[in-house]
């Protein structure tokens, strides 16, 4: 069971999820250039890439206290995709960075990935 | 030579195959108490078992000139510390039997015996990250002679008190002195493993 739900913030962040999947694939080339090729494992990963700009002070305290209470990738966090309303556990893959807007210095952009638990 | 199942033969030699080749272990410690774990990012069910997904890594084997027996290093991981408590309460897990399995992600049900290996727990070492388990079989050489010493008023029986073993006792106490005087205070001296009717001085090899 995910330790926080991901907070709902003032800004949609649908537009800019990458998505990746884990590679399990084994690769040893032979010497005359076939490739023998296995599965390490049986069920593939994700990942989700977000940059969201344009965040209000207001998201950026909601989005540490997430991080926080996870201690960044100690704990799970429950998060519906935006596309897919699909619910996942996931957890962060390194704190999250902040940066001021250049334009506005009342708003920030964050950048961080989750990856599927 | 090993001899694998049809199916078991046609998948090895594929040459490319989405079904991994998983590493199973079954460890059981001293108490009876069995772990099965998988190297795989999800639980698997083999033999009517769940084998849960943990983290672990096998090395090679270790193999010398010296007329060593051969070993291989386990390596389990303890960021969750889940061995730790079994690990001190018997020295290290030593003893330990594990058996390891190779099997196929979609051939589960096929017969793997030959691909299974049993060894015991010689050798132990902790850190916060894993529990490093040396695996091997048992060293002739490194029995002990005599193999049994009668004494009189001590008792070799290792203590626990949790009522397992020879000593038997449970308990409240946490210490032992292995004499017949303290086997008494504990109330267990039906299960006083020392010979009071050797004399208490000399020594003599049978």
């Amino acid at each position: 069971m995910a330790d926080v739900t991901f907070p709902t913030l003032s800004r949609g962040i649908n537009l800019d999820v990458r998505e990746v999947s884990a590679n399990p694939t084994i690769r040893s080339e032979m010497e005359n250039g076939s490739v023998i090729t296995r599965a390490r494992f049986t069920r593939l990963r994700k990942t989700w890439n977000f940059s969201i700009g344009f965040l209000t002070a207001a998201d950026k305290v909601l989005l540490d206290a997430m991080q926080n209470t996870t201690h960044i990738g100690a704990g799970t966090i429950s998060w519906t995709h935006p596309k897919t309303s699909v619910v996942y556990e996931v957890r962060l893959l390194s704190p999250i960075t902040f940066q001021v807007e250049s334009d506005n210095s009342n708003l920030q952009s964050a950048v961080f990935s989750l990856e599927e638990v | 030579m090993k001899s694998l199942s049809a199916n078991l033969v046609q998948e090895k030699n594929k040459q490319h195959s989405t079904y991994p080749w998983l590493l199973l272990l079954d460890i059981t410690l001293p108490d009876s108490t069995i772990f099965r774990f998988v190297n795989n990012n999800e639980d698997i069910v083999y033999k009517g078992n769940t084998y849960t997904c943990f983290p672990f890594e096998i090395g090679p084997q270790e193999s010398s000139v010296d007329g060593e027996i051969p070993k291989i290093e386990l390596k389990i991981c303890n960021i969750t510390r889940i061995l730790t408590p079994y690990l001190n309460t018997y020295n290290g897990g030593l003893e330990s039997e594990v058996l390891i399995t190779v099997v196929n992600s979609n051939l589960l049900a096929e017969d793997y015996s030959e691909l299974e290996a049993t060894l015991t727990v010689i050798d132990c070492q902790v850190d916060e990250y894993w529990v490093s388990w040396s695996l091997g079989l048992f060293n002739p050489t490194m029995q002990r002679f005599p193999l049994y010493r009668y004494l009189a008023n001590y008792c070799s029986y290792p203590f626990f008190n949790t009522g397992i073993g020879e000593c038997g006792y449970n308990g409240a106490l946490t210490t032992c002195l292995h004499t017949l005087a303290d086997c008494i205070a504990h109330g267990n001296e039906i299960n006083f493993g020392g010979n009071l009717g050797l004399q208490n001085d000399g020594i003599r090899v049978v």
